[in-house]
């Protein structure tokens, strides 16, 4: 037990192991500064009581009393403590501690004073240190909230966010991975694509050029001109003979010749137009002459070739 | 530097939970979001990558069939073109009817080829009629040639009919513009044949060939 004695009154600690458990100080001001020693007798049960309650954590009894402040009263409560009570008390007059005190493990001394001196050259340092000694600093650390919980539970959506953002990240690493390999596939299989596309190329490019061919194939044609030759020398009767056949590039067709029987003409005629190659057979003209065999009759034939089918429709379609 | 003391600052400050949060928004914000852009760009590049893919195998599948059919489609335009006239292919009717009209037993008087002219080929087109489209897209990378041919032999009605019973054989991308007999007037058993041909080729154009 700490017991001040001052001006004002008289100040009660109880301190363990170095550390201050409780600050008190009874009412009763400067009333009280004369008769410490009873105060403290009177204080002492009931402070053991509170320590035992609220101090769970500490074994041991009220065992020792030490003593400070003005002088004349101190030494009267000590003496009035050592005589009526049955607890050690002592006086500690803070001032005269030094800071530079060390004890070595030679130091025999009574060790009931060990532990105060301690507390009161610790108490220096931190004054030295600049502000006032604060007794329950060292309290405070001991007390203090562990830090783990409360970080974990503020970490936790910064932690979820990162390990969100690594999952992602092995996912993106996957789906590169695999796109690398559908790259090398595609590559493999490219030279052959290349051909693929030459071939279509060049299919399109014959399919084309065939196309073309084909539709000129349709358009031109060359008449089976020895079977209008054997339709038309056929269908000649006996006197009567060809001196031209022609055939311009429209298709139309002049036959002329001389005959010496005029019904041999008609009958020419009416043979041609029975003809499968012809169409539009007329007698345009008939016209008397002299052959070396006697008197005749030249005729002039027109008539219309049936050309190819294609060639056909071409021109049906330009007359239209 | 410790960092305890920076938590311990951090735990005891009271605007911790404003703290976390604004951590919490930057973090995700510098990294999950260009995280999350980076994952869903390799998603959609290996998406396009698997269709590719599947075209790729698709039309790798299609090789032999292709294979076939380019043959059947070569062989095809094969026998067109021969019925073409390139300028060899001139040259060597020019002799084949030489040959013909001796084998017939006629005797050939002249046979005359002039110069190829040649016109831009269009989709719809006719190759007896000139070309009065100018219509670009009409246009077709082909150009059509043609060659007049004109040709007269003497020999017996029956010698030329064999001479052109020969000629039709000949299946070729000719076209006969005039065809003309007549009686010779030296000789009343023989004939005049006048023939005049045009004759095809349809080319790459000079500009889509380049």
């Amino acid at each position: 037990m700490l017991v001040e004695i001052d001006e004002s009154g008289v100040g009660l600690g109880i301190s363990h192991a170095g550390r201050l458990l409780l600050d008190y100080r009874p009412g009763g001001g400067q009333r009280v500064q004369h008769d410490a020693a009873q105060l403290v007798s009177r204080q002492l049960t009931r402070l053991r009581r509170f320590c035992e309650r609220q101090f769970t954590f500490v074994r041991g009894d009220i065992a020792q009393v030490f003593l400070c402040g003005e002088s004349s009263e101190v030494q009267a409560a000590c003496r009035s403590l050592q005589q009526g009570s049955q607890i050690a008390a002592d006086v500690l007059d803070p001032r005269q501690v030094k800071s530079d005190w060390e004890f070595d493990s030679s130091y025999d001394g009574d060790p009931r004073y060990l532990g105060a001196l301690g507390a009161a050259l610790y108490a220096q340092s931190e004054a030295a240190s600049g502000d006032a000694p604060d007794l329950m600093n060292e309290l405070r650390k001991q007390v203090r909230l562990p830090i783990r919980p409360m970080l974990t539970r503020l970490a936790a959506p910064l932690a979820a966010v990162v390990a969100l953002a690594i999952l992602v990240g092995a996912a993106s690493a996957w789906q590169r991975m695999q796109c690398s390999m559908l790259d090398s596939q595609l590559a493999s299989l490219e030279p052959e694509q290349d051909a693929v596309r030459m071939m279509q190329l060049e299919m399109t490019d014959a399919e084309q050029k065939l196309t073309h061919l084909k539709k000129i194939a349709g358009a031109v044609s060359t008449p089976q001109w020895q079977d209008l030759l054997v339709s038309v020398g056929t269908s000649l009767p006996e006197d009567t003979w060809l001196d031209t056949l022609m055939v311009d590039r429209d298709g139309r067709v002049a036959i002329s010749g001389p005959s010496h029987n005029e019904d041999s003409i008609y009958e020419f005629v009416s043979r041609l137009k029975k003809a499968p190659m012809l169409r539009d057979v007329a007698l345009e003209s008939t016209q008397p002459i002299s052959t070396s065999s006697g008197s005749a009759t030249k005729f002039d034939v027109k008539a219309r070739l049936v050309l190819a089918r294609s060639e056909t429709q071409e021109e049906n379609k330009h007359e239209g | 530097m410790k960092v305890e003391p920076i938590l311990r600052m951090w735990v005891d400050s009271p605007k911790r939970w404003w703290i976390a949060i604004i951590g919490t928004v930057l973090v995700a914000l510098i990294v999950l979001q260009p995280a999350v852009d980076d994952y869903t760009a390799q998603a959609a590049r290996r998406d396009e990558l698997t269709d590719s893919l599947r075209v790729a195998r698709q039309e790798v599948d299609t090789r032999e069939r292709l294979v076939v059919l380019a043959g059947e489609r070569q062989r095809e335009l094969s026998e067109y073109e021969q019925k073409a006239f390139s300028p060899d292919e001139v040259q060597r009717l020019r002799n084949q009817l030489v040959q013909l009209v001796r084998e017939s037993g006629c005797q050939m008087r002249h046979i005359r080829v002039v110069e190829p002219v040649s016109r831009p080929w269009m989709k719809e087109d006719h190759p007896l009629e000139a070309n009065k489209q100018t219509d670009p897209a009409a246009a077709t990378p082909f150009e059509l040639r043609t060659q007049q041919l004109s040709l007269s032999l003497t020999g017996s009605v029956a010698e030329i009919a064999q001479f052109l019973r020969k000629l039709s054989e000949n299946d070729r991308l000719m076209h006969a513009t005039s065809f003309q007999l007549q009686r010779s007037s030296t000789d009343g058993k023989t004939a005049i044949l006048q023939l005049e041909l045009v004759l095809f080729d349809l080319a790459k154009a000079a500009q889509a060939a380049t």
